[in-house]
């Protein structure tokens, strides 16, 4: 039965059905399931299949996301339990993303995004135009493992810096691994501000996001 | 006497997007982020929420009203062409800052702003081009001056008129004076876009605004994708952007009614597996061909692509690219055809495959040019003259008129043995052969050394008041 309930689960990731996933969550937790198996064998499986059905080239970028909307409508329901039961999420890292003050360009940031949490990070996005105050106060709200950086303007690159520099001031920098992106970033620039990882792509930023938070535990 | 177009969208497919467009603007309504654009918005008795603004049709009707049909662009020199900008003329030119150059030398590299003073320079000697955007964004200048270091650049280089896309409103008067200081105030246009789906950036509106005030021309493209910033179907997508680019029309107008305004014709095509945005895809030039038919439709002049490729090099898969999209550009009917050599979906260009799109521009306005239908063009007295089975090479007619097509000097059009024995030489040579040549020549057109150290002074002040601002 619980098996059942479990595939149920990894195909409603791979459906992208976000209502149906929440649903199944509950009735998992009603049904007396432990929460972080609802997530292991039932969600993470789903969303390990999207990844791979994406890295095979038979699903696309609209799968993609809604595999990780699914997820995330999944994990909603079931944050409370897990947390209640005393364990974290058992994740690659917790990861914070957003576009940066000044700039309203999204796409390519949520793609980050689904893209990560396919990957079996947990993300928070914190949407676009996002004051560096705001990026420090979620730092220190969720401790990540990694914060991502947007900017799709010359302009506003430099707010990737002075979230950076904000971080340094309020003490967090050590604590967090810092990557940018967005069309007119480069590697140079990355290094120029001390940001730890630069990405070209969202498939490049994935890599990246693994490479950093292996670095940082080994 | 019409020249050959493409009208993919009759008036009645083309009023039925526009009433679906009214609908988006009145129920759904647009984001304006900039608290002087709302305030205009107000006081033109738009319904604002916060920054959600709600346009009725009589508000669109009103500033496709006042917008004119007509409007010309000068040159900088005596002796150089400006642009008319109408549904009666279409004109070529390159685009604005890519992030990489196809350095003959180096390879792929970052843009430097010797770059832009070259593809200027260039830009003057082809006739295919009318007008010049920077190319590339250099990253060898300072950031507080890196929109307008290039704009000095072109203006040192070309006396053609310039596009310009500036990072915000207070960038255009700065432009205007630079113009000025080169002979001719009114001799360029401005660029901005609004951020889909249905958002308008203050950068976006300050320009807009700027312009209104100044009238100096604006060209306002949308690129919403597919899928990504709008639903997934073409006809959606170009609601959305006709949406974006319509109510950016009504703040324009409001500030300041009969200022001229371009509609850009612009859909993006994300592909869902590579996350790229591909320019010389299909489905790019299918939305875009729906928003010149939807410019044509307002009587709007339009601004569209022309010579863009997603290969990564100059290659086979860029010279097919460029083939297609030139001729779509130039069949669309576009007032303005910019983008003109660019590859790596818009963020590589290199001096010589601007030549080449040059090249081809020259194909495809050999085709769209008009054709002559009196009575001497139909030549009724040569056919009976020459009769069944005669020769019209020995005609005078023949010799005074056969001149009249357009001739390629890159394109291979010689028998196999000639091609053969003068050395065998690919596009790709001949091409190198002829960029090279054009950039060593003597240069076509030089500034007053007064209006270089002009340009020098407001480079400099604009850059110290963005300091001071920062």
């Amino acid at each position: 039965m619980a098996e059942d309930l479990y595939s149920q689960m990894a195909q409603a990731v791979v459906d992208g059905e976000d209502g149906l996933a929440a649903e199944l969550a509950q009735k998992g937790l009603d049904g007396g399931l432990p929460p972080a198996d609802i997530l292991d064998k039932g969600f993470v499986k789903g969303i390990e299949k999207v990844g791979d059905l994406f890295g095979k080239g038979e699903f696309f970028l609209p799968e993609l996301v809604q595999g990780a909307e699914a997820m995330k409508a999944a994990v909603a329901v079931l944050q409370p339990a897990i947390d209640a039961a005393g364990g974290g999420r058992a994740t690659l890292g917790v990861a914070v993303a957003g576009t940066v003050a000044g700039d309203i360009h999204e796409i390519g940031k949520t793609i980050v995004c689904s893209m990560l949490s396919a990957a079996g990070f947990s993300v928070t996005d914190v949407g676009c135009d996002v004051p560096v105050e705001t990026f420090v106060e979620k730092c220190q709200e969720l401790s990540p493992d990694l914060l991502l950086l947007s900017a799709l303007l010359t302009t506003t690159m430099p707010n990737q810096q002075k979230t950076i520099e904000a971080l340094k001031a309020a003490g967090l920098r050590a604590r967090v691994k810092v990557m940018i992106g967005g069309a007119p970033t480069t590697r140079a620039w990355a290094d120029e501000i001390g940001a730890d990882g630069y990405a070209e792509d969202a498939i490049e930023a994935v890599a990246t996001a693994k490479r950093l938070v292996d670095g940082s535990r080994s | 006497m019409a020249s050959t177009t493409l009208v993919a969208w009759t008036d009645e497919e083309c009023e039925r997007i526009h009433d679906a467009t009214l609908t988006v603007l009145r129920d759904v309504g647009v984001d304006v982020k900039y608290e002087p654009a709302i305030e205009v918005l107000r006081e033109l008795g738009a319904r604002v929420e916060g920054q959600r603004v709600f346009l009725d049709e009589a508000l669109v009707a009103r500033a496709l009203e006042t917008a004119p049909s007509r409007w010309e662009v000068q040159a900088r020199s005596a002796q150089g062409t400006g642009l008319i900008l109408d549904n009666d003329h279409s004109y070529f030119g390159t685009g604005s800052d890519c992030l990489y150059f196809a350095d003959p030398a180096e390879g792929r590299r970052r843009v430097r702003l010797p770059d832009v003073e070259a593809m200027a320079a260039l830009c003057e000697k082809l006739e295919a081009i009318d007008f010049v955007m920077s190319m590339g964004l250099p990253e060898d200048v300072p950031r507080s001056i890196d929109d307008l270091a290039p704009v000095a650049a072109m203006l040192r280089n070309t006396s053609k008129p310039i596009v310009v896309a500036p990072r915000d409103g207070g960038a255009v008067p700065v432009i205007s004076e630079m113009a000025a200081a080169c002979g001719e105030r009114r001799s360029i246009a401005i660029y901005a876009m609004p951020s889909p789906p249905l958002m308008h950036d203050a950068d976006a509106l300050s320009k807009l605004i700027a312009c209104a005030e100044l009238e100096v021309p604006v060209i306002y493209a949308p690129a919403p994708a597919a899928g990504a910033s709008a639903p997934a179907t073409i006809a959606a997508t170009v609601i959305v952007g006709n949406a974006e680019v319509l109510s950016g029309l009504v703040v324009h107008q409001g500030v300041r009614p009969g200022a001229p305004f371009v509609y850009g014709a612009g859909y993006s095509a994300l592909n869902m597996r590579t996350m790229v945005d591909c320019y010389a895809v299909p489905e790019h030039f299918r939305g875009n061909q729906a928003g010149c038919d939807l410019a044509r439709h307002y009587a709007l002049p339009s601004f569209s692509y022309a010579a863009v490729s997603d290969s990564k090099v100059l290659d086979e898969q860029c010279a097919a690219e460029y083939g297609m999209t030139t001729i779509l550009g130039a069949l669309s009917g576009a007032t303005l055809l910019h983008d003109v050599g660019y590859f790596e979906s818009g963020l590589q260009s290199s001096l010589d495959s601007i030549v080449l799109g040059a090249e081809l521009i020259g194909w495809a306005r050999g085709f769209t040019r008009k054709l002559a239908l009196d009575d001497w063009a139909l030549a009724l007295d040569e056919i009976a003259l020459v009769g069944p089975g005669g020769n019209h090479l020995a005609r005078s007619f023949t010799r005074q008129h056969y001149g009249d097509v357009w001739r390629s000097t890159l394109l291979d059009q010689v028998a196999h043995d000639r091609w053969h024995s003068s050395g065998a030489q690919t596009l790709k040579q001949r091409l190198r052969e002829r960029t090279s040549t054009l950039t060593e020549e003597p240069r076509a057109f030089q500034i007053e050394p007064a209006a270089c150290d002009q340009l020098a002074i407001l480079l400099a002040a604009a850059g110290r008041e963005r300091e001071s601002d920062e």
